[in-house]
């Protein structure tokens, strides 16, 4: 153990089925930086859980492999492998003080009295509950809760940290308290972190990489930002709220479809694609320039906070962008729209 | 609820248990009671001479009973235990079939079941055996512990053991710090109905024992048969107590919501 370095994980060919034929996770390949903090993205059902049980060791995989520094760790029981998990309900042991929670993993290693003591204490500090070791259990909130399930996952001093969605049952003005001090709490041990959720701003928000998973498998692993800048596919940019995807094909460096005929990276492989866009990087403008297409307004809805437009190219596919909510838009009306060729991504069809 | 709705519904209840022992202790003490006397006219010491008798057959045969009632409860709690966990936690093929099949020894009457499975005490040399005996009371009592332990196990979420594992705590020491705490006014309910069962068992004890093997049951009969009111009432009340005793015992112990939970209530 002993994480101040950081432990690489590595997930390989990961396969589990619950029922034959039906896989729940169907070959999910992870490589976790040293001390990074890796979100598992993903709708329910995806496999994402499943996952993270089987590095837990509470699930034996089909087939695969995980590592940890490049060592297997599959064939070890739950109890001897370097992990600590918290799961989405902070399962405290009814009949124990909050004290005696956070210092099971201790006592189960038979760490002596005093040493359990002490750390029980440094372990409350961190997740600012100090003075709380005598609580019983039944007396906390259920933000205090989750954080004395923190502490009792970090109190061995675990080589990697699992999170199974431990903030999605609080409150969401708490959940982002208890987001922040996850985050904070995670760099300053260092600790390599898996963290499964299906909330998308919870991973961008909290993630150094997020993987999301679809069906079973990664279908991305990225920084963040390039979920939306450089979406590996429609299903990618659709998890992640993009609104704009336009069927056409490749061919000399430019993608042509819906009406559009935009210049591609370099490098873009030629046939059919999709090219996508986020309606972040769309705006209406004044007049024509490079870059600006030709459209008509067919529907505009006020949100408070910015403004939904969606616009009709010349083969009525349709198009949405959000625009600062002072925009003055003419339903029905021709306008012009700005495309930055930068912001658009060709994803295979 | 109220103090004082408390404390009349707790005099009721005492009143109700132990007002109907008080002829039973009289009769005991007394070798004369005719009527119209309210209470008896002369006293003996016979019937507590009977019962504490270092050499006699009463407390020899309270010995046998405990041993066998208790012996039972164990076994049938720690069979329970596996029985219970897999009815209350898996949904498997066939689980409402082996729920049936659990209670179909209650179903049947004892002496049929026991009748049937007599042949096989004799030939394995169990009966006229305490083992034996200890085996024919499994069978009315295994059922009842595992529906008990099912429902309980029913209501405990198995992450809490999930949780205890990734902790690092092995198997033996999640069930014992983890599960054991969560489960057990259950498992007491289930050994003290098992303990209850075999305690008072007749018949099966009459068959697989033969009569070499002397419960109280066994015993109270023949002096109940004996027409000597003394004698008979005081073997009643060494039969009644212990039972009452554990009852009263078990229910100060699992104070408060678990005796709700488990119907018990506190005495």
């Amino acid at each position: 153990m002993g994480s101040s370095t950081g432990t690489a994980v590595s997930l390989r060919g990961l396969r589990k089925a619950y029922q034959r034929g039906v896989p729940a996770v169907d070959g999910v390949d992870l490589e976790v930086a040293p001390g990074s903090l890796v979100a598992l993205l993903g709708p329910s059902g995806c496999g994402k859980t499943t996952t993270l049980k089987m590095v837990a060791g509470l699930l034996d995989p089909d087939e695969g492999d995980v590592r940890f520094d490049d060592r297997s760790i599959i064939g070890l029981a739950a109890e001897k492998r370097p992990v600590a998990m918290v799961f989405q309900k902070p399962l405290l042991f009814p009949h124990m003080t909050v004290g005696q929670n956070v210092g099971f993993g201790l006592r189960v290693r038979r760490t002596a009295k005093a040493a359990i003591a002490a750390r029980v204490a440094e372990m409350l500090e961190l997740v600012r509950l100090p003075d709380l070791a005598h609580r019983k259990v039944g007396q906390l909130s259920g933000g205090q809760e989750q954080r004395v399930a923190l502490a009792r996952a970090l109190v061995t001093d675990p080589a990697v940290l699992l999170l199974d969605e431990p903030l999605s049952q609080l409150d969401a003005a708490l959940r982002i308290e208890m987001r922040d001090l996850v985050a904070g709490v995670q760099r300053e041990l260092g600790v390599t972190t898996l963290f499964v959720t299906h909330d998308q701003d919870e991973a961008v928000a909290l993630a150094d990489k997020v993987a999301l998973v679809l069906d079973g498998r990664v279908v991305q692993h990225a920084e963040p930002r390039v979920f939306y800048e450089r979406p590996a596919s429609v299903a990618v940019a659709r998890f992640f709220g993009g609104r704009n995807a336009v069927p056409g094909r490749v061919a000399g460096g430019r993608f042509t479809g819906g009406g559009l005929d935009v210049a591609v990276p370099t490098g873009t492989p030629p046939g059919d694609g999709t090219l996508v866009v986020r309606q972040e990087s769309l705006a209406l403008v004044e007049r024509p320039a490079p870059d600006v297409v030709p459209v008509r307004v067919i529907a505009a809805r006020y949100l408070g906070t910015a403004m939904t437009v969606t616009v009709e190219l010349a083969d009525t596919t349709r198009l949405e962008l959000t625009a600062p909510p002072a925009t003055a838009v003419a339903v029905g009306a021709p306008a012009h729209l700005h495309l930055p060729p930068e912001a658009c991504t060709i994803v295979p069809t | 609820m109220s103090g004082i709705r408390r404390s009349v519904g707790l005099g009721l209840l005492v009143v109700g248990i132990l007002v109907p022992f008080v002829p039973l202790a009289l009769t005991a003490v007394s070798s004369g009671w005719r009527y119209p006397a309210l209470v008896p006219q002369t006293f003996t010491g016979r019937g507590v001479a009977l019962v504490f008798d270092p050499d006699g057959e009463v407390l020899a045969a309270l010995l046998t009973s405990f041993t066998i009632a208790v012996t039972v409860a164990v076994v049938a709690a720690l069979v329970g235990l596996c029985g219970g966990r897999a009815l209350g936690l898996h949904r498997f093929r066939g689980r409402r079939l082996v729920q049936f099949l659990l209670l179909a020894p209650v179903l049947v009457p004892g002496f049929a079941v026991t009748f049937g499975l007599q042949v096989f005490f004799i030939r394995y040399g169990l009966a006229d055996t305490v083992p034996g005996v200890v085996l024919v009371h499994l069978v009315p009592t295994i059922p009842y512990v595992t529906l008990v332990l099912g429902a309980t196990f029913a209501s405990f979420d198995v992450s809490y053991e999930e949780q205890a594992r990734v902790l690092g705590a092995g198997p033996v020491r999640t069930f014992v710090s983890v599960t054991l705490p969560a489960i057990r006014p259950g498992l007491c309910v289930a050994a003290l109905f098992a303990f209850l069962i075999s305690w008072s068992e007749y018949v099966l004890t009459l068959l697989i024992g033969g009569g070499t093997i002397r419960t109280l049951p066994l015993l109270l009969f023949s002096y109940i048969g004996s027409a000597d009111l003394t004698e008979a009432a005081s073997v009643s009340l060494v039969f009644a107590l212990p039972p009452l005793v554990l009852v009263v015992a078990a229910s100060r112990y699992l104070t408060g919501a678990q005796s709700g939970v488990v119907g018990l209530g506190r005495l």
